[in-house]
């Protein structure tokens, strides 16, 4: 497990955040099942995965709310085990923000710095440096509950970085603001993560969001790392078939391996008479079953002149606001993004798709998992 | 239609309240509705006596001791059952709880007996835990109700803040149960105020509270001090209210833009 982790960061220097093989079970089922992570100092680590993956949970154990049952969590070659959460000095925003009903915008951005005990006038111009970074200054007499999602949002982040914490956890700190609000608050929140150095971790289940902030990014489904990487990485070099259904909504069909091909580490599949090429992590067989993985943009298609013979016909066309998107239809139904500028084709011309052949990725389909370790 | 029952179910829970102190206003002699004449002398009587004054004296500090005590144990007991769940804090609970299903008489009886065996007399300590047994059930459940809609997450917030569990105790939980300790402190002052059938078992002549005074005095002398005396219960209660009111700050409370239990 620890060394696919390593893979990601500059080996020659000791991670600021260690996790190693953390497990956690809930109510009898494995929440956590050995997790390991490495987050270098100033870090922004994204940590992507679906709904009840573990997410909170893991952001739980590093904060100290919830104890590991196995493992170890360690900061700056510290072990953190028998360190109480207060004294671990761990910025965290939460899911649902988790204000302080009974105070202000003020009080609630000045709370950790009360519990150290600052003086004051410092006290002031700290929270007001916060409140101004954060667009909050007039707000700051004012009661969370009178706050709309985003100022509330603002307060919780605000409230975290006013102690200036050697490790920033942000749970979905998005997930409730609507979608023109998310894509700003998105930028500001790396702005103010950049500038103030912290090394961090970025929790959500948007993989648009974790790519468009983070410089890595983790990849958990049912309480195991599937994947650590650069947003490239994961989309050009998926790990395994739930990176590559995850990451970027590809075109998903079942096919068999036709040849295998040690040298480009690729095979040509068969699926009904329709061949194509895809790369894989590992040597298969022929008459293999393979998941293949490939994303609209890269499919190519083209009209089909009278030579070859004609599989696909073109079946509808969909507008996005990124080009057009084509149905084509035989043996599989494929997606294929075009530019806008790109040929039109006639709703049932005769086409033929094709991708390079390293932008597809094949998986051998594996017997059904144990139960606890599916989602 | 609704609005007629409404009407009249205002009338009738306000109606004994009305009588009693238009009664105790009368200038006759004897118990009359309405009554004849205006006067406030049976006021004077019954504040004449001595032993009124004493029982009215007893009542007050009774009620306001067995409030914040019972409301202090209660948010404690409830902190530690809602927050550190476990067996021992279940088997805490259940036996706090437990007075909830025996008759206030009852349990008189049984503090009677357990007095008697230790040769204790009625003064302000045996009364207050006699209350205590019976108000803290009431105080637990509402400060266990309200501790349990509380976001534990806000305590986590507190603590990756800094704040220590005694911190968090003080500046974070307790401010948020304001309302629950407020609405568990009235209750409770009003029910020890009240009580009669515990509180009958632990007095005794020369120590007594208001509403026992009362019981006494309906069975002698049927005289409109009685009316004044229950006045005077009435108002007394309300003071107690506003004082419980002020002292955890209500007004203050409610009237800035606070969030509101
Ligand atoms: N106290 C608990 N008892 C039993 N199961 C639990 C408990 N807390 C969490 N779980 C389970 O653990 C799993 C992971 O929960 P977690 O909250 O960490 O997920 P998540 O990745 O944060 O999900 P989301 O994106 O919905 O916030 C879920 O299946 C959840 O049902
Ligand atoms: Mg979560």
């Amino acid at each position: 497990m620890s060394e696919t982790v390593a893979a990601g960061g500059p080996p020659e220097q000791e991670a600021f955040l260690q996790l190693r093989d953390v497990a956690k079970n809930l109510g009898g089922n494995p929440v956590l099942a050995g997790v390991s992570l490495d987050v270098f100092e100033g870090d922004l680590l994204g940590l992507l995965g679906p709904s009840g993956s573990g997410k909170t949970t893991l952001l739980n154990i590093i904060g100290g709310f919830t104890d590991l049952d196995a493992g170890s969590v360690r900061i700056a070659g510290q072990d953190l085990t028998a360190l109480p959460p207060h004294r671990r000095d761990i910025g965290i925003t939460f899911q649902k923000y988790a204000l302080f009903p009974h105070l202000t915008v003020f009080d609630n951005i000045g709370f950790g710095l009360r519990q150290r005990k600052v003086a004051a006038p410092e006290l002031r111009q700290r929270v007001g440096e916060m409140l101004a970074v954060l667009g909050l200054t007039g707000l700051a007499g004012r009661y969370p509950r009178s706050l709309s999602g985003g100022e509330q949002q603002r307060v919780a982040l605000a409230r975290a970085l006013a102690v200036r914490p050697r490790l920033m956890l942000l749970d979905e700190p998005l997930a409730n603001l609507d979608a023109a609000l998310r894509q700003r608050v998105r930028f500001e929140i790396r702005e103010i993560l950049r500038s103030t150095g912290v090394t961090s971790i970025f929790v959500t289940h948007d993989q648009d969001e974790a790519f468009a902030l983070c410089d890595r990014v983790a990849v958990l489904r049912g309480g195991r790392i599937q994947q650590i990487g650069t947003p490239a990485e994961l989309i050009y070099q998926p790990a395994n078939a739930f990176v590559a259904r995850f990451i970027g909504s590809p075109n998903v069909f079942e096919a068999s391996v036709q040849h295998y091909d040690a040298q480009t580490q690729s095979i040509r599949f068969v699926r009904d008479r329709f061949t194509g090429a895809a790369c894989v992590r590992a040597p298969l067989t022929p008459g293999t079953r393979v998941e293949v993985f490939v994303r609209p943009d890269e499919v190519v298609i083209a009209r089909a002149d009278d030579v070859q013979p004609a599989k696909f016909r073109v079946k509808d066309w969909v507008h996005l606001v990124s080009g057009r998107e084509a149905w084509i239809e035989g043996p599989i139904t494929l997606r294929a993004r075009l530019p806008s500028e790109a040929t039109h084709l006639e709703r049932g011309a005769a086409v033929i798709p094709s991708w390079r052949p390293e932008r597809a990725h094949a998986f051998a389909i594996e017997p059904a998992p144990p139960a606890a370790a599916t989602t | 239609m609704m609005r007629v029952l409404v009407v009249l179910a205002v009338v009738f829970a306000t109606l004994p309240g009305v009588i009693v102190v238009l009664a105790s206003l009368t200038a006759g002699q004897s118990l009359a509705f309405p009554p004849q004449g205006l006067s406030l002398r049976w006021y004077e009587v019954i504040f004449a006596d001595p032993d009124f004054r004493d029982a009215l004296l007893t009542s007050l500090t009774l009620a306001t001791i067995t409030s914040l005590l019972a409301v202090s144990l209660s948010a404690l007991a409830a902190i530690s059952i809602v927050r550190y769940r476990s067996r021992a804090t279940a088997l805490i609970e259940a036996m706090l709880l437990s007075p909830l299903a025996v008759p206030h008489i009852v349990i008189g009886i049984g503090i009677l007996q357990l007095y008697g065996y230790f040769g204790l007399r009625a003064d302000l300590l045996t009364l207050t835990l006699g209350h205590l047994i019976i108000t803290i059930p009431f105080a637990l459940r509402m400060l266990i109700t309200s501790l349990a809609g509380m976001d534990r997450q806000i305590e986590h917030a507190a603590a990756s803040l800094g704040a220590t569990p005694r911190a968090i105790l003080f500046q974070v939980i307790l401010p948020q149960m304001k309302m629950g300790l407020l609405g568990a402190a009235i209750s409770v002052f009003i029910l020890s105020f009240d009580d009669v059938a515990l509180t009958v078992f632990l007095v005794q002549p020369g120590y007594t509270t208001v509403p026992i005074m009362l019981f006494g005095m309906a069975e002698n002398q049927v005289l409109p001090s009685i009316h004044a005396a229950s006045v005077i219960l009435l108002l007394a209660s309300w003071l107690g209210v506003i004082l419980i009111d002020r002292l955890i700050g209500f007004d203050r409370f409610l009237f800035r833009d606070g969030p509101s239990g």
